[in-house]
């Protein structure tokens, strides 16, 4: 019933809908996306409370009313220089595990709606230092956008500085 | 229709809770079989789903319970004893009982399932514990019953007075009447009463108890109470806010007095909201220690041992959340402890025990923590075998394990699998699961610890934090950012200064640091957290050093200083951030800003701290210590007088300056942490306890600052101010109650001299004032 690998592969856990919707932001200069289902809400810059000995990449806990929030720094998760000093950024905050997470981006683009035949896998001799998380590939007519695993972005920064100093 | 429904809601409710109540009974009458208390409470409960169920027209409940209460008819009137069988045919109504309500919560109806066998069972029981006993005992029966009727009757007169109690309870009428009658139809040897005033009785009964419980406690559902809990949050955040940008001296503001008032009523009001807020999801321990004693019970009897169970703090409370999440590991700890602890009564007996085997359950707070101690009399687990089986494993090699303490071998019980193999048996059987019982507990922020030997027990220790509880803290500062202690952890302060008494110094390249004699690891938290790259020993000359206590562990943490003292709500954090080991959660301050609450006992384990030597804790680091002796603060009056405060009276130590305090209403008080404490001279209060008036508030002095000793919390928002605070000292001299004031305990020697130990309690006037009471207003901005 089916002819691309891509179809199948969707329609064998998700069966009725031919889009995905995602929600695309820039990271320095690129488009990244992630699932929008996975995102609660979006928030402009917050106030940061560093984590002494954590990844570099968790930049910090913001106070999402009342709730305590760790925010990931895009630029550096996904192997960029970090932003300039007094550069804005927008949080866009999705639920991993029941938990929350604040994605620090560089700006936020649009909620897309992505025809799923159309997603594909990422190319395998991609040397992008961000290859770990980034899950599948989209070519929209403005250029290529980067479908990111969420769950596995956090999952990459569970190590801490404190262990790699003890290494 | 939808109001039936409802009915058989609340019914299923209600029975579930009398069910749970009717295992302890059971279990408790074992112990005590002519209780007749117990006897009564657990008929009663019968009967009431017995006389409901066949309101609700189930005829299989009814049948059980018919025959379950015929069985307790006879046990109540002493026709029969309580043996194992009876014990164990009332138990297993409970369980069919039970069963019969979960079918009718899913299916609205009875379901399929026979149970004519149960009610077989039970009348066979019935009749053999009849039979047993000698026919001429059966005269007996008519005469206790007899005796019993004209107990009811006598209720009758007050009863009938009340006619307004049927309006509301038709259902109880309904079904308590034919049970009145048929138990009047039983007693053939009794004068058939006039129905009417019987029937009274029967509505009267719930009608006295009813007002009570209607009004102690409702119930709510869980979700909204957790919603209501996180709405007061966040309220409390925007009070702090609003708090604060009236506090900023902005003048336009400061214009509008009226303002200042309405933001005073509303922090009161909040602060107030939110305890009470908070109280909510506290719940008893006893919700999951309840279950025990029936577990046990059905445990010994299936692997044929016998066992004591003793529990202890079962009103202990922690959050409700919690009490979820310990459930099943505690469950399996216990099944543990008398599955593969204790022995079976022959072994203990040939190993000069008592046959019957103890296992006690602990609950308590410590260091703002929640303990529950599971300890029994039993067999230990063979540290050997352990030792072998992990060799065996290839989880360490025969060097290592030689090395190995034998706590550090127990803790390979706690490995994946461990003891799924043959060997478990050999192995004494536990660790089964034991990796279960240990990520659960530690995905809440627990640990558990264990502690065995031979022949003479095993002890587990969970403990698990009280999360969203709201602890007191200490609010440090270093490099620029603030982190949270919490207070229970915290022993004393010292401030380090160029040329002061304390003096840090290097003990084999780590710092140390001199405290009454005692040598004391420093942790410099900026390098530990390496907040800047400045060398160690940046601090040496100037900083606070916090001395901090936890299990085993005493160390100094040194910081840059103390930003502020008070209550912090305790947020979890995600795991990634728990399992770096330096915090075990955060809070959000006033300004909306998140800190960091530092882990004591994460950041000794990362700093490499030594276990303290001595063994004045170590030995059993969660006992509450008894074993201490009593700690004092010696401190000076404005008056020059020295007097002695038990330091289990204080909360904490804080200078205010003058413009800090408030006059209102004759009374002085301070903001603090946006409370209102009283502050009380402590000299007045000597004086005006011996004059029987309270004194509480005092003149105003000329002096910029005041030292104030802030009472326990128990003891109300109260400060007492002294001269100067002298020094925390340990008593060996006896308290010698001879020839003292009112207000003073007794005395104590100190440095050979004679000085009054104050009584804090007595000196507080009865109610203590509540922060934001309505007579103190904010007089200045």
């Amino acid at each position: 019933m089916s002819q691309s690998n891509g179809l199948t592969r969707v329609a064998s856990d998700c069966p009725a809908p031919t889009t995905q919707r995602f929600c695309a932001f820039l990271v320095a200069g690129r488009v990244f996306a992630v699932d929008a289902a996975r995102v609660t809400e979006v928030l402009r810059g917050q106030l940061l409370t560093p984590v002494p000995q954590a990844h570099r990449a968790l930049r910090g806990l913001l106070n999402l009313r009342g709730r305590i929030v760790p925010a990931i720094d895009m630029r550096l998760r996904l192997g960029f220089d970090a932003a300039a000093a007094d550069a804005s950024h927008t949080n866009i905050v999705v639920t991993v595990g029941g938990e929350y997470f604040s994605l620090m981006v560089d700006q936020l683009v649009d909620v897309i709606e992505i025809p799923v035949g159309a997603i594909e896998q990422p190319t395998a001799d991609s040397d992008d230092p961000s290859r770990d998380s980034v899950a599948a590939v989209y070519a929209a007519a403005s250029g290529l956008i980067y479908l990111l695993d969420v769950d596995q972005l956090v999952a990459g920064i569970s190590d801490t500085e404190f262990e790699r100093k003890m290494r | 229709m939808n109001e039936n429904e409802e009915f058989v809601r609340e019914f299923l409710v209600e029975s579930a809770e009398n069910l749970d109540q009717l295992d302890q009974d059971l279990v408790a009458l074992e112990e005590n079989p002519r209780d007749p208390k117990r006897l009564a409470s657990i008929f009663r409960t019968v009967h009431t789903i017995k006389g409901t169920s066949g309101f609700f027209g189930f005829a299989k409940l009814g049948a059980i319970t018919h025959s379950g209460e015929h069985l307790l008819g006879q046990l109540r009137d002493g026709t029969i004893e309580l043996s194992d069988r009876v014990t164990g045919a009332l138990l297993t109504l409970v369980d069919a009982v039970r069963s019969i309500l979960e079918t009718i919560e899913k299916t609205g109806s009875e379901g399929d399932a026979d149970f004519r066998d149960l009610s077989q069972t039970l009348a066979r029981v019935a009749d053999e514990a009849v039979a047993e006993r000698q026919d001429p005992r059966r005269g007996d029966i008519v005469v206790t019953r007899l005796n019993a009727l004209p107990a009811e009757q006598q209720t009758v007169p007050q009863t009938v007075a009340q006619p307004q109690a049927m309006a509301p309870l038709p259902a109880a009428a309904a079904t308590l009447l034919p049970t009145a009658q048929s138990a009047l139809a039983e007693s053939p040897v009794v004068e058939p009463e006039p129905t009417q005033p019987v029937v009274a009785t029967a509505i009267a009964q719930p009608k006295a108890s009813a007002p009570a419980v209607v009004e102690a406690s409702i119930r709510v559902d869980v979700g909204l109470l957790g919603s209501l809990v996180d709405l007061v949050g966040e309220l409390v955040l925007a009070r702090n806010q609003l708090q604060s940008t009236v506090n900023s001296d902005r003048p336009d503001v400061l214009k509008r007095p009226d303002l200042l008032k309405v933001v005073q009523r509303i922090h009161a009001v909040t602060g107030g909201l939110q305890s009470a807020a908070m109280k909510t999801r506290m719940q008893p321990i006893d919700q999951v220690l309840s279950k025990f004693p029936r577990i046990v019970r059905d445990l010994a009897v299936t692997c044929g041992k016998e066992v004591q169970l003793l529990i202890d703090g079962a009103d202990t409370e922690l959050d409700r959340s919690l009490i979820e999440t310990i459930r099943d590991p505690l469950t399996h700890l216990v099944r543990n402890a008398v599955d593969h602890g204790i022995e079976a009564p022959a072994v203990r007996t040939f190993k000069g025990k008592p046959p019957s085997g103890r296992l006690s359950l602990r609950a308590f707070h410590e260091s703002g923590r929640v303990t529950i101690e599971i300890k029994d009399d039993g067999g230990g687990i063979p540290v050997e075998a352990v030792r072998a089986k992990a060799i065996a494993r290839g989880l360490i090699g025969p060097e290592e394990a030689r090395s190995l303490s034998d706590d550090q071998v127990l803790q390979f019980i706690f490995e994946p699998g461990f003891s799924t193999a043959a060997a478990v048996t050999d192995v004494s059987g536990r660790g089964v699961g034991m990796d279960v019982v240990k990520t659960n507990i530690e995905a809440i922020g627990g640990t558990v610890d264990i502690a065995s030997q031979r022949d003479v027990g095993t002890t587990v220790r969970v403990r698990v934090p009280l999360t969203l509880a709201i602890i007191p803290a200490l609010i440090v500062t270093c490099a620029g950012q603030r982190f949270a202690i919490p207070q229970a952890y915290v022993r004393e302060l010292i401030a380090l200064r160029a040329g002061s008494s304390v003096s840090v110094e290097g003990l084999a390249g780590a710092p140390v640091m001199r405290v009454r004699g005692r040598l004391t690891p420093l942790v410099f938290l900026d390098a530990l957290l390496d907040l800047n790259m400045q060398s160690v020993g940046h601090h040496a000359e100037h900083g606070t050093v916090v001395i901090v206590r936890v299990d085993d562990y005493e160390f100094g943490l040194v910081v840059e200083g103390i930003a502020s003292s008070g209550d912090i709500v305790v947020k979890p954090i995600a795991g990634l951030i728990v399992s770096l080991g330096f915090y075990a959660g955060a809070t959000v301050m006033g300004d909306g800003a998140v800190v960091l609450i530092l882990d004591p006992r994460g950041i000794a384990q990362k700093a490499m701290i030594p276990a303290r030597p001595d063994q004045e804790h170590a030995s059993d680091a969660s006992t509450p210590a008894p074993d201490e002796q009593p700690r004092y603060l010696l401190c000076e009056t404005v008056s020059g007088r020295q007097v002695a405060l038990p330091l289990e009276d204080v909360s904490r130590l804080e200078i205010f300056s003058s413009a800090q305090c408030e006059q209102a209403a004759g009374r002085m008080v301070v903001h603090r942490d946006g409370r209102l404490t009283a502050l009380a001279d402590l000299d007045d209060m000597l004086e005006g306890v011996s004059e029987k008036r309270p004194a509480l508030g005092f003149k105003a002095s000329a002096a910029a600052s005041l030292t104030a000793v802030i009472v326990a919390e128990s003891l109300g928002d109260v400060g007492l101010r002294v001269k100067r605070i002298v020094e925390v000292i340990q008593s060996q001299s006896p308290l010698s109650s001879v020839l003292c004031a009112a207000g003073v305990l007794g005395t104590i020697a100190i440095g050979g001299r004679a000085t009054e130990v104050i009584d804090v309690r007595s000196l507080i006037p009865g109610k203590p004032s509540l922060p934001g009471a309505p007579s103190l207003s904010r007089v200045s901005a």
